[in-house]
């Protein structure tokens, strides 16, 4: 993961954690209040509602005109005048009167005491209870009260924070991007700087606007390069070199795998840098073409003594190419080789050059040994022409010549003989 | 790929979010009413009581299903003695054919028509319709109750008068009381302990007056002119549009009755009735009994007869404010028979205020003020009232109660409130069988004054074989 993308993942992350936090704590203590304000509205309701009664029990009377008033309130639920067995005497809704509290809420009847709130969140109502003062025998006063202001409420709350939340987090999420962008170029700056001067390119340079470490990191990162580009010859200068070297290069590590190779090589032996890149020596250098044994030749390879060696390369159509080897090591610190550069000169040329000189110098050879077979001094009679061999025999001239060489005589008559011999012809 | 991680980001911030805020404030409760208890009636010794009641369309089948309620459980299917009141526009004529059938003809019924919108019993409030007056005809919309007695020390008689078949309304009343005397078994001397009245509408007074004649006027009577807006009362065999149904009860138990108003009565505005023609005052004072009234309400009358064209709201806002004569015991104390005034003419030329009762020339009228909070008490306080004033201990609890409550006053109070009143009626009653009709007029007693005839009152009667204090 990128490194802009890990800081602003993460501070975006504890954005929202935080905000989440803050809102649920806003929302909750928001509902909270909202509840409160309720619960508080309808306690006064219901302490106001049992004086009323209160007062008017003595006279054998009941607040009916507050009772319905409360009945027409869109929040409460019921409400009970309950009798100290547990009847309910008076209630809004007729259906419950003569029935038990016992029946409807047992937990509340139970511990029935001075104006108490019960809530129950899970299904939305709150109740109000409370005993009245009517005597030693203890009638009490109930009513259920519908949450739904709170839920309303909440759910208002919950809309509007949870947009002011998202709005925010987007806000500071721009906010986030734009700093954390701010912050991070320089770095991927200086990534891409180190980048660019590993690959060789001294001539890269950052621009550092800011006064603060980074741009002190940048300033030094500049020099650096400025250092560099002055006491080391460029990679893409190397490379240039390289790359237009007519003979073949090739380096190879100490597992004989191809690790770099010239554009001269790739030419010659038909390969895309692809294909041989990463791969054994083996594939373009065959081990029959090895004239000593492997071991042998590694050790004069190691020991940098392969020099001008004639072998083969393999091309990539199996066409064995003859090159003049070269090797040299390039050795770590504890004198150990680590790569192998090797070079080697396509000598096809010149092979063939060689060979077609051995071919003449061969016909030569032959020529002048039949040349010698005629040669010298013949000692030939003036008058028969017959040729004296060594062994002092004379011998008809062309018996002597058919001996001594290929050729063959045809015997005719020349037009001066004819005409000497046949003058009647 | 930041992007995306981003938006996992805040989707899952926007997830535990909606997590942590869900959690809560579910559903909202809905509760739902038990089955009462079964309510016990243990009737005195020797006395068994039931109420039924019914809302079916149908009056043979209302009767059959209120009587079948009624004598539940019971040995004897046929009672001595049967209240009914059904809602004004029921056919009153099948409901005593089939009551009288189902009793094979023994029991002696007493009973009319309620207003239109209910009748009550201890087992509820037996619902017609909200709405009342002229709408009821229309509806086809019925309630019935009944009251069954049987009892070995409770005797009941029951009579009844055609008025048209008689000189006067007080001469029909006086032949209803000696057939009721009779049917008792029980000579005229005897006097009963009460009488239940249901007298036509206009005539309460002289029906009082006649009664009185025979039965004097210490003798409780305690009834209700029948609801409307048709009205009827049940003979023997017949119905009367323009009668009086009435029974009387003879009882060695303990009677308590209450007959009362319940309005605030602290209002200084108050006149000579100078004026009258039949049941309406036409001066106050001498001044237009509209006006003199109005002023009393501040004007309000005039201002809700040019707001709306509707009648009964003026009638409904007079309910709460209506017109009492004072009438005080020999033993000094102050009785209050309330009156409900209402203008006697709609368009309000003509000044009179029509109050349903017989207010004389040089009576002193007061003006009163309730509320329909002060009026729902009072209904539930009847039998407590009751007892109290026929010195019975209130723990006692009653063989049975009879009420009759006007309608005005069921009028004043709100639709959702209407059914809580027999639960009220009950708790003061020790949960005692009792029947009320709401009827368009009262009448009661005033110890040591007399029967009287009034509006927006209530009586209550109830007989205990217990708890004399």
């Amino acid at each position: 993961m990128k490194l802009f993308r890990k800081i602003f993942l993460s501070i975006f992350f504890s954005f929202v954690a935080t905000v989440s936090l803050i809102s649920y704590a806003i929302s909750v203590r928001q509902i909270a209040d909202a509840e409160k304000s309720v619960v508080e509205e309808n306690k006064i309701i219901g302490s106001f509602l049992t004086k009323e009664i209160e007062v008017n029990y003595f006279e054998n009377k009941w607040p009916f005109e507050s009772l319905k008033k409360l009945s027409e309130r869109k929040e409460v639920l019921f409400w009970w005048i309950v009798r100290d067995d547990g009847t309910i005497h008076l209630a809004d809704n007729s259906s419950f009167m003569e029935t038990y509290v016992h029946d409807y809420f047992p937990e509340i009847a139970n511990r029935l005491g001075k104006e108490n709130i019960s809530l129950n969140r899970s299904q939305n109502y709150g109740i109000f209870s409370t005993t009245l003062e009517t005597g030693p025998k203890k009638w009490s006063f109930w009513f259920g009260f519908s949450l739904s202001r709170v839920a309303e409420r909440r759910k208002e709350i919950i809309s509007l924070i949870t947009v002011t939340s998202v709005s925010v987090l987007v806000v500071l999420g721009v906010i986030l991007y734009s700093s954390v962008k701010h912050f991070t170029k320089p770095i991927k700056e200086l990534t891409t700087g180190a980048e660019r001067i590993g690959k060789g390119d001294l001539s890269y340079r950052i621009r550092a606007a800011s006064k603060d470490e980074l741009g002190q990191l940048s300033h030094s990162f500049n020099k650096m390069t400025d250092d560099l580009q002055k006491t080391t010859v460029s990679k893409d200068y190397v490379d240039n070199i390289i790359g237009n070297m007519t003979e073949m290069l090739i380096v190879v590590d100490i597992e004989g795998k191809i690790r770099t190779v010239n554009k001269a090589t790739l030419e010659l032996l038909q390969y895309r840098g692809e294909e041989i890149l990463g791969h054994s020596i083996e594939k373009i250098f065959k081990l029959e073409d090895i004239p000593q044994n492997w071991m042998e030749f590694e050790r004069l390879i190691q020991e940098d003594k392969l020099n001008n060696f004639e072998t083969h390369f393999t091309t990539k159509e199996e066409r064995r190419i003859p090159i003049l080897f070269s090797s040299s090591a390039i050795r770590g610190e504890s004198g150990h080789p680590l790569f192998f550069v090797c070079t080697a000169r396509d000598i096809t040329e010149r092979k063939r050059a060689e060979d077609e000189r051995e071919k003449l110098v061969k016909d030569l050879q032959k020529a002048l040994a039949e040349i010698k077979q005629l040669s010298g001094l013949l000692p030939i009679c003036s008058g028969c022409k017959k040729i004296r061999d060594d062994k002092g025999y004379w011998n008809q001239i062309e018996e002597y010549i058919s001996t001594h060489s290929e050729a063959i005589f045809s015997h005719g008559l020349c037009p001066v003989c004819l005409k000497k011999l046949y003058p009647d012809l | 790929m930041a992007a995306k991680k981003l938006v996992i980001m805040l989707a899952v911030f926007a997830g535990i979010s909606f997590f942590l805020f869900s959690q809560g404030y579910g559903e909202e409760l809905k509760l739902v009413p038990k089955k009462r208890p079964i309510s016990v009636i243990d009737s005195a010794l020797g006395t068994t009581v039931g109420t039924g009641w019914s809302t079916k369309e149908n009056p043979q089948e209302a009767v059959k299903e209120a009587v079948e309620m009624a004598l539940e459980g019971k040995q004897d299917k046929v009672p001595d003695f049967a209240i009914i009141f059904a809602s004004s526009g029921s056919d009153m004529e099948a409901i005593l054919s089939k009551a009288k059938e189902l009793f094979k003809n023994k029991t002696k019924i007493y009973g009319g028509t309620s207003d239109s919108r209910a009748v009550m019993t201890n087992r509820g409030f037996a619902k017609a319709t909200d709405r009342a007056y002229e709408y009821a005809k229309m509806e086809g919309k019925r309630s019935l109750a009944i009251m069954t007695v049987t009892s070995k020390d409770i005797v009941f008689g029951v009579g009844s008068a055609n008025f048209a078949d008689y000189p006067s309304v007080q001469e029909g009343s006086k032949v209803a009381i000696l057939n009721a005397i009779k049917s008792a078994g029980k000579s005229p001397k005897e006097l009963p302990q009460a009488i239940l009245v249901t007298p036509a509408r206009g005539l309460e007074e002289e029906a009082i007056e006649g009664i009185e004649r025979v039965v004097g006027s210490h003798t409780p009577i305690l009834g209700g002119t029948p609801g409307g807006p048709t009205f009827s009362v049940f003979g023997e065999n017949k119905v009367y549009e323009k009668g009086i149904s009435l029974a009387v009860i003879y009882t060695k138990f303990s009677a308590g009755y209450i007959f009362e108003g319940g309005f605030d009565v602290k209002d200084p505005n108050t006149g000579i009735v100078t004026k009258v023609d039949r049941q309406a005052i036409v001066e106050i004072d001498g001044k237009p009994a509209l006006d003199v009234y109005d002023a009393w309400l501040g004007g309000e009358i005039g201002k809700l007869c040019k707001e709306t064209i509707r009648f009964d709201l003026v009638r409904g806002l007079l309910t709460l404010h209506p017109l009492y004569r004072k009438y005080t015991s020999p033993n000094g104390k102050v009785y209050s028979l309330f009156s409900h005034p209402w203008p006697r003419d709609k368009t309000l030329v003509e000044k009179s205020v029509s109050t349903s009762t017989k207010i004389k020339v040089g009576e002193r009228i007061y003006l009163s003020h309730g509320t329909w909070e002060t009026l729902m008490n009072r209904v539930g306080n009847l039998p407590k009232m009751a007892k109290m004033q026929g010195k019975i201990d209130m723990n006692a609890k009653p063989i049975f109660g009879i009420g009759y409550i006007c309608a005005g006053v069921l009028g004043t109070i709100p639709e959702t409130e209407r059914e809580k009143m027999p639960f009220l009626i009950n708790y003061s009653n020790n949960n005692a069988p009792f029947i009320a009709p709401f009827t368009w007029g009262e009448q009661g007693h005033f110890p040591g004054i007399g029967n009287k005839h009034g509006n927006l009152l209530t009586s209550f009667l109830v007989i205990t074989d217990k708890g004399q204090r």
